[in-house]
């Protein structure tokens, strides 16, 4: 039993890492294979082993293409900025080691605030909704507020109406099958748009330190607080509909949490760990999967039992240490292979390997809002002012749909 | 300052292109499995038969669908029912959505008490395509 849980627990390792590194893909891709290899699992525990392993590595290593090309998804699309900020500081690999920090403290953060608050989720959840759209409200007025200069106000406002626009349009019609929405959307704002950028301006990446005794440049505290803020942002995400990873993630800095590139990297890479160890919990405690991956998982095992949610948190763990070595691994090795690749050429390659999966997955229509997309994050570029005004893009339909608005605007616009 | 007006020009272009675009798409079927807690908010075509249909006394009537994979709950509310029962393109009968019909139902992802839900808003956003 203990052989055969290894055995799949590694391939799940193997799967994860390969869907982990590869941009525009994620775990809801992954789900249908999954399942139907695990018809040859021999258990149903089994099986959800290779499924929760897959899961939590994707989570780890999806960063690795975030920080180093500049190819997030819809969770890692915060990571992009501040990752690419310290791959020209030369400190990639430190982007890396912090997205893992983030990654192991929040989940065994998150596990203990799941523990300790289970009976409260509902509750917190009736009381929040009717005021999230206030909340959200007043971040996207503080967002803008913090700009201080009055034309960069009236910049960071253009940038989240056009963003917010843009998240109308794509996201309350047809224009793209709604669960590959997102994939133009954030290659094109935080993707396309900053490779555009670099590519006249950059000739070569800057050589990258991946000295492990060198100390992390931001203190002990800070991680601490971007953890406590991660975790329980993370299990916010899970049972608060419509809200995302990256929304959480622009929340917490603006509601008291870390403002720092570094301890906005561990941030995000925490809520996206909180939020999948909350998935999984939450099949056992309201008996709803909140993720692709817990919706496999559920098919498998049906009605899970204590002992079924004690055995996954114990994979959940030991996968985590498993792949937050091999992120840290390939955090080494990635920017290695990839300064040996004339830096324009390698942008070439990567704008064009982007521009080709959008269009495979999501055809001619994923291309025009690529394109949409990746002008608005340009547009915000050049007027100089922060690139997570492009979160408008969820901000502002997030808001919509706890004002109750949607059906009006949609009726308005006439797009359904 | 060239550049700026290029890039803001290329964004409005690429909005009214999608408008347009989404004024005159027609969505594709979703699959019921794939319909997740992701989608809540956004709008969805799907379909399947229908296993169980409730009548409430305030009017509302409650189907739970299934495809091959999963359920999904479809709430008819009261005004629903009436600008339904009054007239729809198909001239299809609330007395149709019986167990065992095929019906295709567009609307937005919703949740309630934990379970995902596909609300329609106007008549014609359920159809039944196949009658038992």
């Amino acid at each position: 039993m203990l052989l055969e849980t290894f055995a799949f627990a590694a391939l799940g390792v193997a799967i994860g890492t390969f869907a982990g590194v590869m941009p525009g893909m994620h775990i809801n891709t992954l789900v249908p294979m999954l399942l139907s290899l695990s018809a040859f699992a021999g258990s149903p525990l089994n099986a959800a082993t290779l499924i929760v392993s897959v899961s939590i590595t994707e989570m780890f290593l999806n960063q690795i293409p975030a920080i180093f090309v500049g190819a997030p998804d819809a969770d890692t699309a915060m990571s992009v900025l501040p990752g690419h900020r310290l791959l020209s500081e030369g400190r990639g690999y430190e982007a890396v080691k912090l997205t893992v920090i983030g990654g192991l403290g929040s989940l065994m953060l998150s596990l203990v605030f799941i523990a300790a608050g289970a009976g409260t989720f509902s509750f917190l959840y009736e009381l929040s909704r009717p005021y999230m759209h206030f909340v959200i409200a007043a971040v996207v007025a503080f967002i803008i507020l913090s700009e201080k200069e009055p034309r960069k106000m009236a910049s960071a406002a253009l940038v989240l109406l056009l963003s917010g626009m843009l998240g109308v349009l794509v996201l309350n019609s047809s224009v793209l099958r709604q669960q590959d929405a997102l994939l133009p959307v954030f290659s094109g704002l935080f993707g396309l748009a900053g490779m555009i950028v670099s590519f006249n301006e950059s000739s070569s990446a800057p050589p990258q330190s991946d000295n492990d005794a060198e100390r992390l440049g931001i203190p002990r505290m800070d991680i601490a607080k971007s953890i406590v803020f991660a975790s329980f942002a993370g299990i916010l995400v899970g049972f608060l509909p419509a809200v995302g990873v990256s929304e959480a993630a622009v929340l917490t800095q603006y509601l008291g949490g870390p403002s720092t590139a570094r301890g906005f990297l561990v941030t995000t890479a925490g809520i996206n760990i909180a939020n999948d160890a909350f998935s999984l919990m939450s099949l056992y405690l309201v008996g709803n999967p909140r993720s692709g991956a817990s919706v496999a998982v559920q098919k498998i095992i049906g009605e899970l039992t204590l002992y079924d949610v004690v055995f996954l948190v114990g994979v959940m763990l030991a996968v985590a240490g498993l792949a937050a070595w091999m992120t840290l691994r390939l955090g080494r090795t990635v920017p290695k292979l990839l300064a040996r690749v004339h830096y324009k050429t390698l942008t070439s390659a990567v704008m064009l390997f982007i521009t080709s999966i959008v269009f495979a997955i999501t055809g001619a229509s994923g291309l025009l809002v690529l394109f949409t997309s990746a002008s608005i994050g340009m547009l915000c570029n050049t007027l100089g002012v922060r690139r997570s005004h492009c979160m408008g893009v969820l901000l502002v339909q997030t808001m919509m749909f706890f004002a109750g608005l949607n059906p009006i605007i949609i009726s308005i616009l006439n797009i359904q | 300052m060239k550049f700026v007006y290029a890039c803001a020009a290329a964004s409005l272009l690429g909005l009214a292109l999608v408008y347009v675009a989404a004024r005159s798409m027609q969505p594709a079927v979703t699959p019921i499995a794939e319909i997740t807690f992701d989608l809540v908010g956004r709008p969805v075509l799907t379909s399947g038969f229908i296993v169980k249909r409730t009548n409430n006394v305030d009017g509302h009537i409650f189907l739970t669908i299934e495809d091959s994979d999963a359920t999904l709950q479809v709430p008819l509310f009261a005004s629903f029912v009436n600008a339904f029962e009054a007239g729809n393109s198909q001239k299809a009968k609330l007395s149709e959505l019986r167990k065992g019909s095929l019906v295709e139902v567009q609307g937005t992802v919703g949740e309630y008490r934990g379970a995902l839900q596909v609300v329609p808003r106007k008549p014609d956003d359920l159809r039944i395509l196949y009658d038992r």
